[in-house]
Formats: C-alpha cells, sequence, structure tokens
C-alpha cells in the first residue's frame, strides 16, 4: 500500500518538477471578455453567439467598395469576399460568430449593429461598419450568402466583412505593434447582446 | 520503508528530469498514442499549447492563449477545411499566362479522405500530401509571377524537372473561386538542376523581390514594403510586430530531436503535440483566421515533417575531419547536443548575434536556439538572419571587425557566436571539414 501510494505521489511529483521546471513565467488561463453571450428572442429562440476569429486587416482596405483602395501595401485576394481590392493588393478586415440556436421557439433574424475599435485600454477609437454576412457551408466548404435568419436547433459559422481601420488616426503611432479590441453588438430579434474580443494585433505583412 | 521510497522517488525525480538525448526517438506507438490524445482530448491540447509556449507574453503566445483549445469561443469555432487543391504544373501556369480562368476538374476530391491512417509512415504520407498541397493562403503574388515568368525565376520561383512547380497550388477557396495559392513547400522545397528536395530551404527564394515587382507592376503603394529590398533570397520577415528582423528559410531536418522550434525558440517541443498545434495554427492564421485545418491533418503534417530526409552528407575519412571532429566534441558539443547536433536556447546576451528577433515583441524569448548542424555545409549563408556567407567566415575571427568585408548582408563586422572564432586556424580548417559531414 505504501508503496503504491508513495510510487503515485513520486510520479506526481516527477510530473509536476518536470513540467514547471523550465517555466519562468506562469501561465494564466486565458482571459475571458466577453467573448460569448446568450439571449432570447422575441421569438422565444434562445440563441447562444460567440467570436470565433478576428482580423485587423489593411488600413484602406474596404470590403464595401469596388474602387482601388488607397494607402494599402500588401497582399489581398483580388476577388476575397467579393470585396474591394479588385486587382490590387490589401487584405480586409473580418469577423467569425458562431450562433448555436436552441429547438424552443422560432426563427430569429439575427444581425452586427456595431463594431467598436478599441485600444489596449478599452477606448474607443472608431466605430467600423460590418457588412456581406456569409455562413459556412459543410457541403460545399465555401461561405455563402446568408440572409441572417437562424432556425431552431440550428448552428451557423457566420462571417462578416469590416470596413477598414484607419490606424494611422487612431494612434497617431506604428500599428503592428499596438493591441486592438473588437466590441460587437449582435442583434437578436431585437435583443442586443454585446460581445468583446479578445487582445487582437494588426495581421502581419507575411502570414506564416 | 518511507525513507526508501522517499529515496526511490528522489531519484527517480532526478532521472526523470535529465534531458533524454534520445527523446526524438520516442517509439512510434508513443508518437501515435500522444496523436490520438491530441486529436481526442480537447483538454490535452489546451494543457499542452500552455506548455509549449516559451515566452507566454510574446504576440504570438498571446494569440493563442487567448484563442485555441477553449471549446465555447475562438478558433475551436471555425469551420474546419479540406481543400480541393492541386499542384500547379507547367500547363497551369500557362492557363493563368493567357489569362484563361482557373478551373479544377469536378472529379477532383479534397485533399483528405475523412479516414485515420494507423501507421507513423501512412501518416507521414498524408502528410507530404498536406505539406505540398494545403492552402496557406491564395496568394496573388505568386499568382502574378506565373504570369511573369522572367521575374518568377529570378525570384526562385521554378518548376521542377516534372514541371510542377513546388509549394504552387490551384484550389477551390472558401468564397468559391479558384484561386492560385501557396503551401509550406513553396519556401521549405529547394529545386535543384530541376530536383526537389522536400524539406530542404528554398535559399534562392526572394519573396520580397517578387512583392516589389508585383506591387510596383499594379500600382501599389511601395512605401510600407521597400524594406523588403533589404531582405533578399531565402530571408523573410514574417513576424507581427514593427521590427525588422527578416529571417533566413530553415531546413526543416531533425525536427523530431529539436526541443524548442523556430529560431528564437518561441515552441518548446515536448512532443509532437507542440509541432502538431504549431502546424494547425500557422494553417489557421495565414488563412486569415476564417477556418481550421482538420486536426488530423496537422497531425500528419508533423508526422511528415519527422520523416523529413536530408540528402546524404559528404564523405570526408580524413585525418583532418577526425581532427575537426575532436575539437567539435570538446568546444562545440557543449550546446549542439542533440541528434541533430541542434540544442536548447542560449540567452542572446550570451549568443549575441542580432538582438531584434530573440528580444522582439512578436515571437521573443531573450534567447537563440542553438540551431542543428544537421547538412550545413548546405545551409549557407547561417545565422538566423543568414548573415555569414560560410563556415569559414562564421569561424573566422576576421567576422568580428568592422573591416570585415564579406557579410552575406554587407561589409561589417557580423556580431555574435564568437565560439570557435579563437582556435588557431589549422584547427578551424579541421572543424570545417568535420562540419561538412554533418
Amino acid at each position: 500500500m505504501l508503496k503504491t501510494s508513495s510510487l503515485l505521489f513520486g510520479l506526481a511529483l516527477l510530473a509536476f518538477a518536470c513540467s514547471s521546471g523550465e517555466t519562468s513565467t506562469e501561465i494564466a488561463d486565458a482571459a475571458a471578455p466577453t467573448q460569448d453571450a446568450d439571449a432570447t428572442s422575441s421569438t422565444a429562440l434562445h440563441v447562444s453567439v460567440a467570436i470565433a476569429s478576428a482580423i485587423l486587416g489593411d488600413e484602406g482596405c474596404s470590403g464595401a467598395t469596388e474602387s482601388k483602395p488607397s494607402g494599402v501595401a500588401a497582399d489581398c485576394a483580388p476577388t476575397l469576399d467579393g470585396g474591394g481590392c479588385t486587382g490590387f493588393a490589401c487584405r480586409p478586415s473580418n469577423v467569425q460568430l458562431q450562433f448555436t440556436a436552441d429547438a424552443i421557439g422560432s426563427t430569429a433574424h439575427v444581425s452586427v449593429s456595431e463594431v467598436l475599435l478599441l485600444d489596449s485600454s478599452g477606448a474607443t477609437l472608431e466605430t467600423l461598419s460590418a457588412s456581406s454576412p456569409t455562413k459556412w457551408d459543410t457541403a460545399t466548404s465555401t461561405y455563402m450568402t446568408w440572409d441572417q435568419t437562424l432556425a431552431p436547433s440550428s448552428e451557423v459559422k457566420a462571417s462578416y466583412l469590416l470596413s477598414a481601420p484607419t490606424y494611422s488616426t487612431s494612434s497617431g503611432k506604428s500599428s503592428f505593434s499596438e493591441t486592438y479590441r473588437l466590441r460587437i453588438t449582435v442583434v437578436i430579434d431585437g435583443t442586443s447582446v454585446v460581445l468583446e474580443s479578445a487582445d487582437l494585433n494588426r495581421e502581419p505583412t507575411v502570414v506564416t | 520503508m518511507r525513507v526508501l521510497a522517499v529515496a526511490l522517488f528522489a531519484a527517480g525525480l532526478l532521472g526523470g528530469c535529465k534531458r533524454d538525448p534520445s527523446s526524438g526517438n520516442a517509439k512510434d506507438s508513443d508518437l501515435l498514442a500522444e496523436g490520438v490524445r491530441y486529436l481526442d482530448d480537447a483538454a490535452f491540447r489546451r494543457e499542452q499549447v500552455l506548455a509549449s509556449l516559451t515566452n507566454p507574453n510574446n504576440i504570438y503566445s498571446k494569440q493563442r492563449i487567448s484563442n485555441y483549445a477553449l471549446g465555447t469561443r475562438g478558433w475551436d469555432l471555425l469551420p474546419e477545411w479540406n481543400p480541393k487543391s492541386i499542384p500547379v504544373t507547367k500547363g497551369i501556369a500557362e492557363d493563368v499566362k493567357s489569362g484563361r480562368a482557373l478551373k479544377l476538374d469536378a472529379a477532383t476530391l479534397p485533399l483528405w479522405d475523412g479516414s485515420r491512417p494507423t501507421s507513423v509512415s501512412a501518416w507521414a504520407a498524408l502528410g507530404r500530401e498536406v505539406f505540398a498541397r494545403y492552402p496557406l493562403r491564395a496568394e496573388p503574388i505568386v499568382e502574378w509571377g506565373l504570369k511573369h515568368t522572367e521575374v518568377a525565376a529570378r525570384a526562385g520561383l521554378l518548376a521542377d524537372s516534372a514541371g510542377t512547380f513546388p509549394g504552387v497550388v490551384a484550389f477551390v477557396d472558401v468564397d468559391g473561386t479558384t484561386r492560385v495559392g501557396i503551401t509550406c513547400a513553396l519556401c521549405h522545397t529547394n529545386v535543384v538542376d530541376g530536383v526537389s528536395i522536400v524539406g530542404e530551404a528554398r535559399r534562392s527564394f526572394d519573396y520580397g523581390a517578387l512583392r516589389l515587382a508585383y506591387t510596383s507592376d499594379v500600382g501599389g503603394r511601395m512605401d510600407g514594403i521597400q524594406r523588403m529590398h533589404a531582405w533578399g533570397p531565402g530571408r523573410a520577415d514574417v513576424t507581427e510586430d514593427d521590427d525588422e528582423d527578416p529571417v533566413a528559410i530553415p531546413d526543416l531536418w531533425g525536427l523530431r530531436e529539436q526541443t524548442f522550434l523556430t529560431q528564437a525558440a518561441t515552441i518548446r517541443q515536448r512532443g509532437p503535440t507542440a509541432l502538431a498545434i504549431r502546424q494547425e495554427t500557422q494553417l489557421l492564421t495565414s488563412n486569415h483566421q476564417r477556418l481550421r485545418p482538420p486536426r488530423a491533418l496537422a497531425f500528419a503534417l508533423t508526422m511528415a515533417l519527422y520523416a523529413f530526409s536530408p540528402p546524404p552528407p559528404l564523405a570526408d575519412k580524413s585525418m583532418m575531419a577526425k581532427h575537426g571532429k575532436s575539437i567539435f566534441e570538446s568546444q562545440c558539443a557543449r550546446c549542439h547536443t542533440n541528434g541533430a547536433w541542434g540544442g536548447d536556447p542560449i540567452p542572446v546576451n550570451d549568443v549575441d548575434t542580432d538582438h531584434a528577433l530573440a528580444n522582439g515583441t512578436a515571437r521573443g524569448t531573450g534567447t537563440y536556439r542553438t540551431p542543428a548542424l544537421i547538412r550545413v555545409a548546405r545551409a549557407a549563408p547561417y545565422f538566423h538572419d543568414g548573415s555569414v556567407s560560410t563556415l569559414e567566415d562564421l569561424l573566422s575571427p576576421e567576422r568580428l571587425l568592422p573591416s570585415f568585408a564579406r557579410g552575406a548582408l554587407g561589409p561589417g563586422a557580423v556580431r555574435g557566436h564568437r565560439y570557435g572564432t579563437e582556435l588557431a586556424a589549422s584547427d578551424r580548417t579541421a572543424l570545417v571539414a568535420y562540419l561538412k559531414t554533418l
């Protein structure tokens, strides 16, 4: 008995010592700003919504316009999201949300009503617009145009294009090392929920 | 009895913490068992990503701590993408050049059939397909290069003798369009006399030059990318911060032996899960975070990377090389310890090569990993930033002087790694002869 318990204790001690020995800085679990939230629509549909990811793309790269963006210097897919980088070089900003609806209630309409770009202190830098809602279609492995309706017992992985941040006027200094957050207001048939992303940095010039 | 038990455990503790020089040769069954945990156990993935991040305060780590393996939020919620993707051949390149619309054959299947391999070799075979065909992203710069073949060839974007452009694919993107994309193989498959060497850095590939040419041609703004002129072939700055710290494309030999990954030792590798998470998150971020790869493909890629085999070394049984071996063992083997002649990280103030990457906010840890020396003779230029042209220069005391004129990045002293420069000239010659056999 002693041998067994001592052996277990020893193994635990060994595992602890070996796992902690090389780590000089404590890693806390991820801070949890409101990256996910629940709401019940006016149609009695209970919906969970969560941020899956967000990209802060290039300055001047807006998916909302077909004209040449100004002030761009990066590699945008020319037809990415049907956006406005046609034949030119920039990467748009975007956010991916997951909506999960319970079985009770009836179909609800969802939308993103406001997106705020925050600095690291939480101060608002500017308001971005969300457009071109798409949802993931497993059968074709593509994001397809979405009318933003959500049926009971459904799960939607959605993607929204964001208007281009103007980093140069936001902070007045170089933006790649700056930390940002997005505060996103989602409306579910009249009921608003506010999500906040984890810390974000601009997408690097060359991503690997 | 208790005393004996405590003594046994203390001995076990010491023995267990001692670095195992054969850890890179974990049994296949161990690799497969850890693969199952990586694929099926979310709590294990979370534990492993936290354990693998050497410095939790750099941008690379923070992004993963905030998004990876969180279940109800973050990257776990992204759709899993199993793309249709084929290598770009000269024929497809000609279509692109001629302006014909890219379209995959209707019979083209997704990269993965959904079944999990059951042996390490089968995982590695799948992983080689991922390496060659899983898109990192659509890349209009490379698409442009297929239309401007002379510029592209000068930048190292070449077809091999089989008529395929390694690392360049035609694929159906997530918006349904068929695009030209790039894969791991673009930077990590060398083309020598028409032959592809999978896993070797393509040191002729000049991403910066290609991007500058593209941007100029399409009328884009140049002011933010002029710095790419200084990158030159085989180097790129892939970090998330403002620092100017381009690094040399590394060979992918001996990864199974490495206890740390990336030149700045950003990732601690205690097992294959660390590298699998590295690959999973790289495929995710490089695709602009709108999807994630099936984890099976990230694990397969890891098994392929572990299995990459370099070309044979130079044979040199001379007395000179034997003497060099003895010098290596007495002077170099303290740091270059593992089976690929790499080793643990060294504080940047000790090795004292350029500090930018090691201390950068993007991936910095305050250290540089002791690089693997396997096939070092083929790996010039040297140092993480490719600043030293030859092994002879690396060991020469002249390199440390302001009058040094042979630096790969220009004249002037190339600081750091003084180790070996104090040796007698004949010993340095012998050491180089031995290094060329690794």
